[in-house]
């Protein structure tokens, strides 16, 4: 593995750091480059540096990755401007995208993101089809009636009816705030505008929906650190059977990993996952005389492929 | 500037800012805490090198090999690869920008190492700037383990209890795993050692120290020795939690401690 630390972006505002392969022809087949960028205030080097760690593993098996800083996080600065933070991410990440293509001849994209990181990816994949999957680690939760329930009852059990009422009414005030909030929007809520960061259940079943029928591929793994919204197994399945679209993409919850991956084991566990499910994508793409099955010519996975399960350990997924 | 340091075998990372104004006044190296520390910590050496550069000195901060972005694995590697790298660092600093003084300034372990390295380099510094060096050890394991420990609970809203005996997760050790690094049983053991600073030694080669340090340390300082001024921290910052993001990016404490130095 050869790892050099770069300055571009259109401004050459950015810094990021490009993992190239011990074995460049083994990068080559893989004509993918992972994208990982900053999780909130967190540089390039992710939470607890795991995308340090994600990115010596890809290394190993062949595939390149750029981890990089967004303007004015970690080490890059910001270009000159008063364009708005979200829109300027994006085409930092179309950036990324220019300077691996450059470095590395690849064309395509996977992009792990992980909090904040998730959403930067995730509008980027809606505007340019380069992304041929993302990893979205903790994007938007949403609660069910069953988890509600779950969370109620853990509540109940933990602090008795005394100490359990008082939360009811915080959770009650918090629900009338959020519904005047949306009754206030009215019309004025565009997509673009639920896009950006509160979308409802249905706006954003949409925006996956979209990607999934452009044939992008989407892992959707959740930590325990939500388990007042997010809190069983089959949670992604009762949200989203409605859209169908649990048959079409991979979700894994992980109810012992925080949100900032702190246990070594849990961080372990998790980055064979991602690792796991980018080399299964990676194979895909190769163009034709590689050994991935499926492929078509432009290095995108055939869409007969999307409904085919990621292995993953089973451990990882919860009981439900 | 960004820069390839250290030798083939033990390669990082640095990043030299510099002013617009020459010659340059004062050069600094920064140096960074350990593990979730200088995670929490990094947008303070950016917005320090910033404004220092802005105001005519030059500033390289730099990733140790195997720690933030650099290349490699901690492993069992101890405190003195983090020396070795430091006066690496400051040896590369002196190479490309000629300046009229030097300063080295260091957080938490990064304040231990900016020590350590003062007393041993070829050519040590002007001005030796510490915010908080660990000066005791055993403590700064214990607080390690109990952050690990309270960012679980919290995160995971379930007792430490409950994670461990039900959910079967491990308990924070070092040597071992804290905060999601690791920790090998050189550096545990030097860590748990830690008591003192090697200051009488760096100040009899003629360098002058600012310390910020609970008062109840300033015991363990040569006080007497007119080299030295020891201040109580203007600001408790815990960079070893996620509750560090409660805090300003860069408390003004710190960076005034730094900017002000003449």
């Amino acid at each position: 593995m050869r790892e050099e630390t770069i300055r571009f972006g259109r401004s050459q505002h950015l810094v990021g750091t490009i993992a190239h392969p011990a074995d460049a022809a083994a990068g080559d087949q893989a004509r993918i480059v992972v994208l990982l960028t900053n999780a909130g205030f967190i540089s390039r080097i992710g939470p607890r540096r795991i995308n340090v760690r994600i990115a010596h593993r890809l290394a190993r098996l062949g595939i390149a990755s750029l981890r990089w800083d967004l303007s004015g996080l970690g080490d890059s600065s910001r270009p000159a401007g008063d364009g708005a933070a979200g829109e300027q991410f994006v085409r930092d990440t179309v950036d990324a995208m220019e300077e691996a293509s450059a470095l590395t001849g690849a064309g395509a994209f996977v992009m792990i993101g992980f909090c904040s990181g998730a959403q930067v990816a995730f509008r980027t994949a809606l505007r340019d089809d380069r992304l041929l999957g993302l990893v979205l680690f903790d994007h938007f939760k949403f609660p069910t009636l069953k988890s509600k329930a779950r969370w109620a009852l853990r509540r109940l059990k933990a602090a008795g009816l005394r100490g359990f009422l008082p939360a009811i009414a915080s959770g009650v005030r918090r629900r009338i705030a959020s519904l005047r909030e949306r009754l206030r929007q009215g019309r004025a809520r565009t997509m673009h505008n639920a896009e950006l960061a509160d979308p409802t259940l249905e706006e954003y079943a949409s925006l996956v929906q979209s990607l999934v029928g452009r044939g992008v591929r989407l892992f959707f793994v959740y930590s325990g650190g939500f388990p007042r919204v997010f809190n069983y197994a089959r949670q992604f399945d009762d949200l989203y059977a409605r859209f169908g679209i649990p048959a079409r993409v991979t979700c894994a919850f992980l109810p012992n990993t925080d949100h900032l991956v702190t246990s070594a084991a849990e961080q372990g566990r998790l980055i064979d996952l991602i690792v796991s499910w980018v080399a299964t994508l990676a194979r895909e793409a190769r163009p034709e005389g590689g050994t991935g099955a499926g492929a078509s010519a432009g290095g995108r996975p055939a869409a007969t492929r999307l409904e085919d399960p990621i292995e993953v350990p089973a451990t990882a997924i919860a009981p439900t | 500037m960004i820069l390839k340091l250290g030798p083939q075998e033990r390669p990082f990372f640095g990043l030299l800012s510099m002013p617009h104004e020459r010659p340059v006044r004062r050069a600094w190296l920064l140096l960074r805490p350990f593990g979730q520390e200088a995670i929490r910590s990094a947008p303070l050496y950016r917005v320090l090198a910033e404004r220092l550069a802005q105001s005519g000195d030059a500033a390289l901060r730099f990733d140790y090999h195997g720690c933030g972005d650099s290349p490699g694995e901690f492993g069992d590697r101890g405190l003195e690869h983090l020396v070795d790298d430091a006066i690496e660092a400051s040896e590369t600093l002196r190479l490309m920008v000629p300046a009229a003084s030097y300063a080295w300034f260091g957080i938490s372990i990064g304040a231990n190492v900016a020590a350590m390295a003062a007393a041993e380099a070829p050519v040590p510094p002007q001005r030796l700037l510490l915010w908080e060096p660990v000066l005791d050890g055993p403590d700064y394991c214990e607080r390690l383990l109990a952050t690990h420990r309270q960012e679980m609970t919290e995160e995971l809203v379930a007792e430490w209890t409950e994670l461990t005996q039900q959910r079967g997760l491990d308990e924070p050790s070092s040597p071992g795993s804290v905060l999601g690094v690791e920790f090998g049983a050189r550096l545990s053991s030097q860590l748990l050692a830690l008591r003192s600073l090697p200051l009488a030694e760096v100040m009899k080669r003629g360098v002058a120290v600012d310390v910020a340090a609970d008062a109840q340390h300033h015991g363990l300082l040569p006080v007497a020795n007119p080299r030295l001024r020891a201040q109580v921290p203007g600001l408790k910052v815990n960079w070893m939690t996620g509750a560090a993001e409660s805090v300003a990016v860069a408390p003004q404490p710190i960076v005034r401690f730094v900017t002000e130095a003449r």
